[in-house]
């Protein structure tokens, strides 16, 4: 019975690496919160930033400066001030390198 | 992908597992075989069937769509002003088949939720344990007196996109210098709110390359609008005078269309135009109402949370069918609220509650073929409902340096291209 959970746990992630499969790659708070960033942060565009290996560091410093800049008006500055420094450590973990 | 990345996700996994190893076998065993039913294959229901089939690998994943293409609203403003060709709108569904997800090209009739069973026009049946509908918006013909399918070859909607846009693009190029455009707004709750806005501008930057004399009048049921105070500063800039809006305590409200005359009533007097383009009023998509899901609004009340709806168990409702205020009917929340209706649906099956989380939506509106502006909002959706996170969200600011509204149109054009291709490329 554990197998078959593992089976089911372990498809999508397998799915994940062979660069296919679209959406969420889990059903915990990490995959819920991080839908709201894949509808745009898919690959680099040219005036949206790629996350594909970035360090988890960095994007966390990265979207808690958007988040603390009072004077910041793109639309990540919006919308990174509606998340606390738990959800932003968590989302950074999640698609960080 | 990078090793470290991969065992991150691992990581990621395996603390679900911690929660998937408390299930029963039998519970595990329902996941596995579970049947899931889409209808719908816009924003919503494509992302929503692709993120199941990627959480749910062995489960049947069906999408019922009528259209053999999906053709994108997002960007089809550019189209009408001729700065952009349909095909680039234009999306096939091979992808999601070759994912394992049955695409059934067919119109859902029914919908019997005692017996999940979903009835499509060529009579089969389709059984599921799970049903999420994004069928999008329907027009609400007749709601709006004098106009209907056939008022609309005279007087294009273009509010579903396709062969309606085409039809207002060919008016407006038929249209003589010195000609009247006449659009008029429905009332809210409509299909993305700043769209109207976003069209107006796009029309009249046309109309100034093109036919410099011509005049476009917005008569609006409304007496405010998304992103007002951009717009208007906007239209000043670049199109001077060009476009008038009458709000709705000004008599603005079109209660009356006459596509024969091509003319608008509204309460005070009566507006001829040389094209027309009517955005009508609106309501859920009909399979939402035959599925018992639609209140007396004509749209759906959902659980925020699992986005179940609060009249059908077992049912699913996302996009523009639903009642989601604050969040906007737009592309970008429809995505979105796919990717964690299909969580909530793969923890419901797996015998684990619904868990809220925050949502976020953008929508930019080009105000010229090469800059736009954006209105941003941030959502918990905790017990049910959607709350906006205070001190989040809010427009572009007023008055920045015209780089930065170029940035947006660039930032516009890469959110494009990335949504479409995680629901459909
Ligand atoms: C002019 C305009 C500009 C816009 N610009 C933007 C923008 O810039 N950004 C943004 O975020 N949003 C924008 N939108 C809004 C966006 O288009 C919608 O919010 C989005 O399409 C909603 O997705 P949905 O899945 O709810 O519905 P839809 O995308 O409409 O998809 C519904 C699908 O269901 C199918 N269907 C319906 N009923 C059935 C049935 N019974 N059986 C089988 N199939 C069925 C339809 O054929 C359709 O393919 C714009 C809209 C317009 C009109």
């Amino acid at each position: 019975m554990r197998w078959q959970a593992l089976l089911i746990a372990f498809l999508p992630w397998l799915a994940g690496c062979g660069g296919v499969a679209t959406g969420p790659t889990g059903i915990d708070q990490a995959a819920l919160l991080t839908a709201s960033c894949s509808g745009c942060h898919a690959e680099g565009g040219q005036a949206i930033t790629g996350l594909t290996g970035m360090p988890a560091t960095e994007l966390e410093a990265k979207l808690l400066a958007y988040r603390d800049d009072a004077g910041g008006g793109s639309a990540m500055h919006r919308m990174a001030r509606g998340y606390s420094d738990e959800q932003i450590g968590l989302i950074a973990r999640t698609l960080g390198d | 992908m990078s090793a470290r990345l991969s065992r991150r996700r691992l990581l990621a996994t395996l603390s679900t597992l911690g929660l998937g190893a408390l299930l029963s076998p039998a519970s595990l065993a329902r996941t596995a075989k579970a049947r899931i039913v889409v209808v719908g294959g816009g924003f919503g229901g494509a992302t929503a069937a692709r993120s199941l089939a990627r959480l749910l690998p062995a489960a049947s994943i069906t999408l019922v769509e009528a259209s053999r293409h999906y053709v994108a609203c997002p960007f089809s403003n550019l189209v009408l002003a001729g700065v952009r060709e349909i095909e680039a709108q234009t999306f096939a569904y091979s992808a999601l088949a070759a994912e394992g997800i049955e695409v059934v090209r067919a119109r859902a009739t029914n919908v019997d939720a005692v017996t999940r069973t979903v009835t499509l026009d060529n009579s089969t049946g389709l059984s599921y344990d799970r049903l999420i509908l994004s069928p999008g918006i329907d027009l609400h013909w007749g709601a709006l007196e004098g106009y209907d399918p056939n008022a609309a070859v005279r007087m294009p909607h273009a509010w579903k996109a396709g062969k309606q846009t085409l039809l207002l693009r060919e008016q407006l190029l038929a249209m003589p210098e010195g000609g009247v455009v006449l659009m008029s707004v429905t009332a809210a709750p409509f299909r993305c709110p700043p769209g109207p806005y976003e069209r107006a501008s796009l029309i009249a930057g046309y109309l100034k390359r093109h036919k410099p004399r011509a005049k476009l009048i917005i008569l609006d049921s409304n007496d405010a609008f998304s992103k007002q105070g951009l717009f208007q500063a906007a239209w000043r800039q670049h199109y001077g005078d060009m476009i008038e809006w009458r709000s709705a305590s000004n008599f603005g409200g079109v209660i009356r269309a006459d596509a024969r005359a091509m003319e608008l009533h509204t309460d005070f007097d009566t507006e001829r135009g040389d094209v027309i383009n009517v955005i009508p009023p609106q309501r859920a998509g009909r399979i939402a109402e035959r599925a018992g899901t639609v209140d007396a609004s004509g749209w759906c009340p959902i659980d925020a949370t699992s986005f179940e709806s609060a009249l059908v168990p077992g049912v699913h409702v996302i996009g523009d069918a639903t009642i989601a205020a604050p969040m906007p009917k737009s592309a970008f929340s429809a995505n979105q609220q796919a990717k964690v209706c299909a969580i909530q649906v793969a923890r419901l099956l797996a015998g684990l509650a619904p868990e809220p989380t925050t949502l976020a939506n953008t929508c930019y509106s080009y105000t010229t073929p090469e800059s736009a502006i954006s209105v941003s909002g941030v959502y918990n959706n905790a017990d049910g409902v959607f709350i906006s996170v205070p001190g989040a969200g809010g427009v572009s600011p007023m008055g920045a340096p015209p780089v930065f509204q170029q940035r947006e149109g660039e930032q516009a054009a890469d959110w494009f291209r990335a949504i479409t291709r995680e629901a459909f490329l």
